[in-house]
């Protein structure tokens, strides 16, 4: 475990949830995607380095509760909404991966009074994705890895790995709550496009170069939609930029968090 | 006990040999594999088998709902009863079983349709209500995450039509309807039978067990474990609430061939039930059992007793008999048979399942001749 590394659990809106948390300096909240945030990665360790880091896991996903109200994906928008308001924080800077992403945008075109900037990595939530992105849900698990990533050999490494029983009931939690959330309509919300012009934050876009489960397509629309965005285009990566190219991925958030 | 001759009515034309061992024939399958000259004439074929049942004897005859696949041709099983109800069934009841409720957006559709089923037939409707495979929820995109709940309130959103004086209003999460009126009403009263079938599934046995209900339960495909595990499960669970449950409440399907000689009776059924099993069966996990669909520890159960079905490797009809997946033989052996499992099993109702994969008509017709003629009257 990581020098420094706090883990707690936090309960509100009636749903108690597992956070990590390290580091110090502007803060930085982060929200996964749909496969959870159960270790603490070397892209996180990396950013706790510069910044007081927060990861939870979201309401039915990981060590977290599955509370009874949690139905579409803006109501973990809301949830966030109100973890900042609990833990009284200011000035947030929110970095959203895939579903992270629609998570971090469901919130900021409600409110963005008491967060910063907002990094949107190869986010998920717009309708593009149907037409071009794989289904999660009709794949395999080893078809779902081999599309995540550009580089098919750690493609195969992560399919190889062993994974016990208590890591599968957490896998298989993670993805009866995704189902939940984002098996109808599949993986977008048809509400968010039209109020995404509503972001008037700083807003940067990351998105791998062969991304086949949020197409690059769909990060150009979240581009196009909120005005002023960037777009930075990882080359030679997939879903997983933080994984796949953390150097890079580390260093445009770093790059643009302090600007 | 009660003997219900079903059909799943399966695209029987198709070219096995074009299909891969790893292909699915669920979702998936591209649809121009379907030839509608071949199509028209195997519904033709299937109602006059299913007419044949009830002239032999058959106490009931079945259909089902299954969609996008060539393991069975009927999306709208009403239209295939509708039809049924124009031929010369005897006293046979007819069953839907069973229409699957939470793929609606509009459940009252399902209380008309069975409503004009039931006067069609003059009350012989047995009015079957499932969840769906999980196959359903990718064709028809319905969430399986929500399907328990949406089943649950469809079915009383449908029973109240039944019975209560129209107009009236229902509330629900997923269904809202101002006005509930349906016409007609159905032909039985308070409604007609209703019968639950499930691959098993303990939050549906606690269910169709509760004493406002009591609804017939069956056990659809399964390896004979599986079978004493969730019939026992309602026997059990209908202590709990208090009573004895009785043997109308329990019911088995199972696909069953018979011929004059044991001996015939493999060597015909072989390549029909293996291809049915292999091929037209046969599905990964994220199509039969989609994320959402159960809680997580009904998933994993699911999962190990599918594993030796649909899940596992080739199964020969050895196996399938072994494991009393498939009964198969002459009509004293399946007599035999019937008469010691139906009572180990305390089974009010069987469901044979005369038909199965590439089963030829002429076997088909002989089979069920056979069953009814000179099994049924054995067993009952």
């Amino acid at each position: 475990m990581s020098e420094g590394l706090e883990e707690f659990r936090e309960k509100l809106c009636g749903c108690e949830i597992s956070i990590k948390r390290k580091g110090k300096g502007k803060k930085v909240l982060f929200l996964h995607g749909g496969r959870g945030a159960p270790v603490w990665l070397p892209f996180m360790e990396e950013l706790s380095n510069k910044f007081e880091l927060y990861v939870p896991e979201h309401p039915g996903y990981g060590q977290s509760d599955t509370p009874e109200w949690l139905d579409k994906m803006e109501d973990l928008g809301y949830f966030y909404l109100e973890l900042i308001e609990h833990f009284k924080m200011q000035d947030i800077h929110l970095v959203g991966s895939s579903i992270g992403g629609w998570i971090a945008a469901e919130m900021c075109i409600r409110n963005t009074n008491k967060i910063k900037s907002l990094v949107l990595a190869a986010p998920a939530g717009l309708s593009l994705q149907r037409q071009y992105g794989l289904d999660p849900f009709i794949s395999t698990d080893d078809e779902f890895t081999r599309n995540a990533f550009y580089d098919q050999k750690l493609a195969e490494g992560m399919i190889n790995q062993e994974v016990d029983e208590a890591a599968m009931d957490l896998i298989l939690k993670n993805k009866t709550t995704g189902a939940r959330l984002t098996w109808k309509p599949r993986i977008y919300s048809p509400q968010m496009e039209k109020w995404l012009f509503r972001i008037r934050i700083p807003t940067l876009i990351i998105s791998g170069s062969h991304d086949n489960i949020c197409p690059l397509e769909q990060s150009k629309l979240f581009n196009k939609k909120i005005e002023g965005s960037q777009l930075a285009i990882i080359e030679n990566c997939g879903h997983l930029p933080h994984v796949e190219k953390k150097d890079e991925y580390c260093d445009l958030i770093t790059n643009f968090i302090m600007e | 006990m009660q003997v219900m001759c079903f059909h799943l009515m399966p695209y029987a034309a198709l070219d096995l040999t074009k299909v891969a061992d790893d292909e699915c024939l669920w979702v998936t399958y591209p649809n121009s594999n379907y030839d509608p000259k071949e199509g028209s004439k195997l519904y033709k074929r299937y109602l006059d088998e299913l007419e044949y049942g009830a002239q032999c004897g058959f106490h009931a005859i079945g259909v089902n709902e299954h969609h996008q696949t060539a393991f069975g041709l009927m999306p709208t099983p009403g239209v295939l009863a509708g039809a049924l109800t124009q031929r010369n069934l005897g006293n046979a009841k007819l069953g839907v079983i069973g229409r699957s409720l939470p793929l609606l957006e509009n459940p009252l559709a399902v209380a008309e349709e069975y409503a004009v089923i039931d006067n069609l037939t003059e009350g012989k409707l047995i009015a079957g209500f499932v969840r769906g495979i999980g196959a359903e929820y990718h064709t028809s995109g319905v969430n399986p995450a929500e399907s328990l709940d949406r089943f649950h309130e469809a079915h009383d959103l449908i029973l109240q039509s039944w019975t209560e004086e129209g107009p009236s209003q229902f509330h629900g999460k997923y269904y809202s309807h101002r006005y509930v009126n349906v016409w007609p009403r159905p032909y039985q009263k308070p409604h007609p039978d209703i019968w639950i079938p499930s691959q098993g599934s303990t939050e549906t046995i606690m269910w169709a067990a509760h004493p406002s209900r009591k609804y017939t339960y069956y056990q659809t495909l399964a390896l004979a474990k599986v079978i004493d595990k969730y019939l026992g499960m309602y026997k059990s669970v209908a202590k709990e609430y208090g009573y004895e449950a009785s043997p109308n409440q329990l019911g088995w399907s199972v696909p069953v061939y018979v011929s004059d000689t044991n001996e015939n009776a493999i060597n015909e059924a072989r390549p029909h039930i293996e291809a049915f099993i292999n091929k037209f069966l046969k599905m990964p996990v994220e199509r039969l059992l989609p994320a959402g669909y159960t809680s997580i520890a009904s998933l994993k159960g699911l999962i190990n007793a599918r594993k030796a079905t649909t899940l596992g490797g080739y199964q020969t009809i050895e196996t399938l008999m072994k494991n009393q997946m498939f009964i198969c033989g002459s009509p004293d052996q399946v007599t035999k048979f019937f008469k010691k499992r139906s009572k180990e099993l305390g089974i009010g109702h069987l469901s044979a399942t005369m038909h199965f994969g590439t089963l030829p008509h002429e076997l088909t017709m002989r089979s069920i001749e056979l069953f009814g003629k000179q099994v049924l009257p054995h067993i009952v």
